[in-house]
């Protein structure tokens, strides 16, 4: 078969079960795919043939994803190979030890693949604050496949990879996922362990799965989740079967529609994307009701005060000391510590790390980080509310517009952040949240709408997606490349 | 005019765990440099810390043992700021929510009690050791002490003198050896101590402008740093000038303190909850159930050996201030339920012998049934207190029994009276004139008999039997 | 607003360059003045406690055990300078 490269990791699984073919036999697929395309994507930074190749000859005798090559963002640790947050100032560093979604993926047979671009430290919503070069959206390369999680979603997207790990802090899974019409979720906070995931801001990442279709994203989901006795903030909740939610049956399911999520001005083609989406579910028999999340306006805002500050102080050990990039020649310790990261953090870096510095100094943090706090306690109540006035899931577009043009926002960071308008209440509040294909607008660009439920309720979500993608077939366009 | 200090200390105390406090490598003491070290102590890109229990337990206890309110609650921040000794440029400690406050430990002082309040203990991670080069542009990290758990125990400036610093300190450690919650051995830097002075006019209440004072390697050079500051506050103020609020340095070699940097910059720790660690509550019952596991404390204990077993308050004393040697004293008098000559032994042989070696009664060959058996043997006659100074000797550097020792070599005192009978007419006959001097009256006559016929016999005769064998045929 | 970020860069020990301070301070006054939302529009007194974190109360400990440390090679591997087994840092010298 010439074609293993666009199929789902389902239907490969399948195939490798009769076996109809080899697992070196996808690595040689998808790795020449990647050859051909990613020249003009440029969504890996690393990919070695011959290591994914070995591991295809090696692989456990059995295992979920035995045989499925998994791309990974530049920000996970992988055991001895190049781990750099896309970032100059962790140029060359190999770390010297497996993250725990690592250690499940290789356990289950999965073959590591590639280091994917992102955004420097996932900084961003474009991918063009990589330091190495941006990543392009499969669907049109004028534009930016989103971010920061850029990299995993075009090479899932282009068919260079068939699933791909990301992160996810303020929407860095979804709206990437929704600007290349692949799937992507973020989980409830804890689900998965973020032993290795190099931290943004600890309180809102999490780790989650890209994939080509509903299916695969659960079936990844549920190997990388679960208690992690290494992650304090992982949550010792037993991962129900994901892949048992997938029922094509959505009868009596309450969706909730949040008025602030619609608002007049919004792009017209994305709104009639998701109000389609809504009237198709409401077709199959679900129960739609009005819903208010009143604190949404105030979400960017508590974002960027309460990341940037955790992320000023989760990145003040790229320092030059144990690891990373080193100024030359310091002429004393200060020196070192000014020079090498003022020359190895990027712009966005520098600037939220100065933002982050500035809200929790001297003086200033009860009016910005104290205060953002409270707000955030607020957004969540508002989630809990809907969820305990009996709604299964919201459904909102996942981001305001489609992928946007590179460089279009690059000059003006408050833009940029606004981008993220739709997907970042749900990691304030901790809950989990997917983003699907739902349409193309004129021009031909994905549409992705998302998916919110309560915590720990990712099966809901999978149920409804499910149950959405089996009455559509967005899914099934690829890119022309 | 009189000026009296105000001084509060800050002391850090390694808690006495196998592991460290966020990861599983070893704190024990020594190794080559970064041999104990993981990429979770390394601070290396992505991972996080997770809490040890043990280390928790340990300083819920000593924070009871102080008498502090333990908080339900544990919640930690990061300390920011940037050092090579710090690997994550950041410090995991608690802030505005500590483990527990409003303690504080009673010492003695000049005879009479004084009550230290203690502000506050809370937990934090230790930082590695940076190593300078003599003379040379470079420095060098060893991270091995980076992340051991620390307790932080902050007092109020309740302390007036260098001397109540110090005995402060004394207590302080005997208190913390006692729950063996630290070894307190400032050379292993498990014990570290900062001071804060102000001098004020004696009987005035308010606070000066306070110094810091650090870099003091024992108890004697807090006091002697603290006595060197006070004088030079006092010069300072009598001079007209102002106190400065800064830190200093204590030079043990120049004998004084000096400013450690004039433009120190202002400190910005940026507090914030440390987002790795979630604050969660204390399991119910932990707090209580910690507080019924304490041991008997010295202040508890010393009572306990005046009031029970009658020791006189000075024995009680000294016994106490090692817990391993109270601890041995008590099992003594299990054996041996005279606890005077228990204590007389160990305050003299005993611990001469074992300090002259420098070793722990602990450590000692000569076990607690081994000394109750010695002295049942000079209780029973068997041998004499002199000779059970030699046997206790040989006990500590052999282990054997006492019992065994005395019929090796054939000690045993002879009290058997036929045998002495036998002695006194020999020593009687052979000094016949003293034999009359005694008759005249002469008392010390007869010690001299006596001491004949212990030579006779190497120092084996029971003396008391001897003495009365002798009055018995003289005056017969 | 550019003594603030000179301090606040300081603080993070980030060099920058006289123009990076403009722009940054250009763009923060944006920025902050858009996140004082917060302050200007919402009054929350008493509504509602600081959040620090999604699930509170649920904490897992380690037990007391020593694990392996990492090997020598590996602790320096990634180091930018090294001495035998320590990490080297040029002089620290108080400014």
């Amino acid at each position: 078969m010439d074609n293993l490269y666009s199929l789902t990791a389902g239907e490969l699984l399948g195939l490798l079960d009769k076996k109809t073919i080899k697992p070196e036999e996808i690595i040689e697929s998808v790795y020449s795919r990647a050859q051909s395309v990613d020249k003009k994507i440029k969504g890996y930074l690393n990919l070695d043939k011959e290591k994914a190749l070995a591991r295809a000859k090696s692989l456990p005798a059995s295992g979920r994803l035995r045989g499925i090559p998994v791309a990974i963002k530049d920000n996970i640790c992988v055991e001895g190979e190049l781990t750099t947050c896309a970032s100059k100032i962790l140029r060359g560093f190999k770390p010297p030890y497996d993250a725990t979604v690592i250690g499940k993926l290789k356990s289950e047979g999965a073959i590591i693949f590639g280091k994917t671009n992102m955004d420097e430290f996932a900084f961003g919503s474009s991918c063009e604050n990589s330091s190495y070069f941006p990543t392009l959206n499969p669907w049109d390369t004028s534009r930016i496949p989103g971010g920061s999680s850029g990299g995993s979603a075009a090479v899932v997207s282009a068919d260079e990879a068939v699933m791909a790990i990301g992160s996810d802090t303020g929407g860095s899974i979804r709206q990437p996922a929704s600007l290349c019409g692949v799937v992507g979720m973020k989980p409830t906070y804890g689900r998965v362990s973020r032993y290795g995931l190099i931290a943004f801001a600890s309180s809102l990442d999490q780790i989650g799965p890209f994939a080509k279709d509903i299916k695969d994203a659960a079936l990844l989901l549920s190997v990388i989740a679960g208690f992690d006795e290494k992650d304090s903030t992982s949550v010792n909740v037993p991962v129900p079967d994901y892949l048992g939610c997938l029922k094509n049956d959505v009868k009596g399911m309450k969706i909730g529609i949040p008025k602030e999520y619609f608002v007049p001005g919004m792009d017209k083609e994305v709104e009639a994307a998701a109000r389609e989406a809504i009237a198709l579910l409401k077709g199959k028999g679900a129960q739609v009701v009005d819903v208010s999340l009143p604190h949404t306006e105030y979400a960017v805002a508590v974002y960027y005060i309460l990341a940037t500050a955790e992320a000023s102080s989760n990145l003040a050990r790229f320092d030059g000391v144990q690891f990373g990039y080193r100024c030359e020649d310091p002429a004393n310790l200060l020196d070192m510590y000014e020079r090498t990261r003022g020359e190895g953090f990027g712009a966005e870096a520098k600037r939220r790390i100065i933002l982050g510095t500035y809200v929790l100094s001297s003086g200033y943090y009860d009016a910005y980080y104290l205060k953002a706090q409270k707000v955030r306690m607020l957004i969540k109540n508002d989630f809990e509310q809907v969820f305990k006035s009996g709604c299964d899931c919201i459904l909102t577009p996942t981001s305001p517009t489609p992928a946007f043009k590179v460089g279009e926002k690059s000059a003006d960071p408050l833009s940029m952040y606004l981008s993220d308008i739709f997907t970042i209440s749900v990691n304030l509040a901790g809950v989990p949240a997917l983003s699907m294909p739902c349409g193309f607008t004129k021009s031909g660009l994905p549409i992705g709408m998302q998916l919110i439920g309560n915590f720990f309720e990712e099966g809901k979500l999978f149920n409804a997606a499910y149950t959405y993608e089996s009455n559509t077939d967005w899914h099934k366009r690829s890119p022309e490349l | 005019m009189a000026y009296e200090p105000v001084i509060g200390l800050e002391v850090h105390v390694q808690l006495k765990t196998v592991s460290k406090m966020f990861c599983g490598c070893t704190t024990e003491f020594g190794g080559a440099p970064n041999s104990h070290t993981c990429p979770v102590c390394l601070g290396f890109p992505g991972v996080l810390p997770v809490l040890n229990k043990r280390a928790l337990t340990e300083a819920i206890r000593a924070a009871l043992a102080v008498g502090c309110k333990v908080s339900g609650k544990v919640k930690f921040h990061r300390k920011n700021y940037f050092y090579p000794d710090l690997p994550k440029d950041y410090q995991i400690s608690q802030y505005d929510e500590p483990l527990s406050e409003h303690g504080c430990l009673k010492i003695k002082t000049g005879g009479a009690e004084k009550t230290i309040r203690i502000k506050r203990v809370h937990m934090e991670e230790d930082a590695g050791k940076l190593i300078h080069e003599e003379g040379g542009g470079s420095s060098f990290v060893d991270f091995n002490r980076s992340g051991m758990p620390l307790l932080e125990i902050v007092s109020e400036p309740d302390i007036n003198s260098p001397e109540e610093a110090y005995q402060y300190l004394t207590d302080l450690k005997l208190l913390l050896r006692y729950l063996d919650v630290s070894d307190c051995d400032m050379e292993k830097g498990s014990l570290r101590c900062d001071a804060n002075i102000s001098i004020r006019k004696k009987g005035e209440a308010g606070l000066g402008t306070k110094a810091e004072v650090k870099n003091m390697n024992s108890f004697k050079a807090v006091k002697s740093a603290l006595e060197f500051e006070f004088e030079r506050q006092v010069k300072c103020l009598e001079a007209g000038e102002r106190i400065i609020q800064e830190t200093r340095l204590w030079d043990p070699d120049k004998g004084l303190t000096a400013s450690m940097r004039s433009k120190e910059e202002a400190h910005d720790y940026r507090y914030f909850p440390e987002p790795d660690l979630v604050p969660f509550a204390l399991e119910s019952g932990l707090i209580d159930a910690e507080r019924k596991n304490l041991p008997e404390l010295p202040e508890a204990r010393k009572a306990r050996f005046v009031g029970a077993l009658g020791l006189p308050e000075y024995d009680a004393e000294v016994l106490i201030q090692d817990k391993g040697t109270a601890d041995y004293f008590e099992e003594c008098v299990k054996f041996y339920n005279k606890p005077k000559t228990v204590s007389n032994w160990l305050m003299g042989d005993v611990s001469g012998y074992l300090n002259a070696k420098n070793l722990s009664v602990r450590d000692s060959k000569l076990k607690p049934p081994g000394l109750a058996g010695l002295l049942k043997e000079v209780d029973s006659g068997k041998i004499s207190g002199k000779m059970a100074k030699d046997i206790i000797i040989e006990m500590l550097d052999t282990g054997k029994d006492a019992g065994a020792i005395i019929s090796e070599k054939g000690l045993a005192q002879i009290s058997d009276s036929g045998e002495l009978e036998k002695f006194a007419e020999e020593a009687i006959a052979e000094n016949a004139k003293t034999a009359e001097d005694f008759l005249k009256g002469k008392d010390n006559a007869l010690m001299f008999l006596v001491g004949q016929v212990m030579k006779k016999t190497k120092g084996k005769a029971n003396p008391a039997a001897v003495n009365k064998i002798l009055r018995d045929k003289l005056s017969k | 607003m550019e003594d603030k970020v000179r301090y606040v860069a300081r603080l993070a020990r980030i060099k920058l360059t006289d123009g990076e301070v403009g722009l940054f301070s250009r763009q923060l006054d944006g920025i902050l003045g858009y996140v004082d939302k917060l302050n200007r529009k919402l009054d929350i007194q008493g509504k509602a406690p600081p959040m620090s974190h999604p699930h509170e109360a649920s904490n897992s400990f380690r037990a007391d055990e020593v694990k392996p440390s990492l090997p020598p090679e590996k602790v320096l591997a990634n180091a930018p300078q090294k001495k035998g087994d320590f990490f080297k840092v040029p002089r620290i010298i108080e400014e």
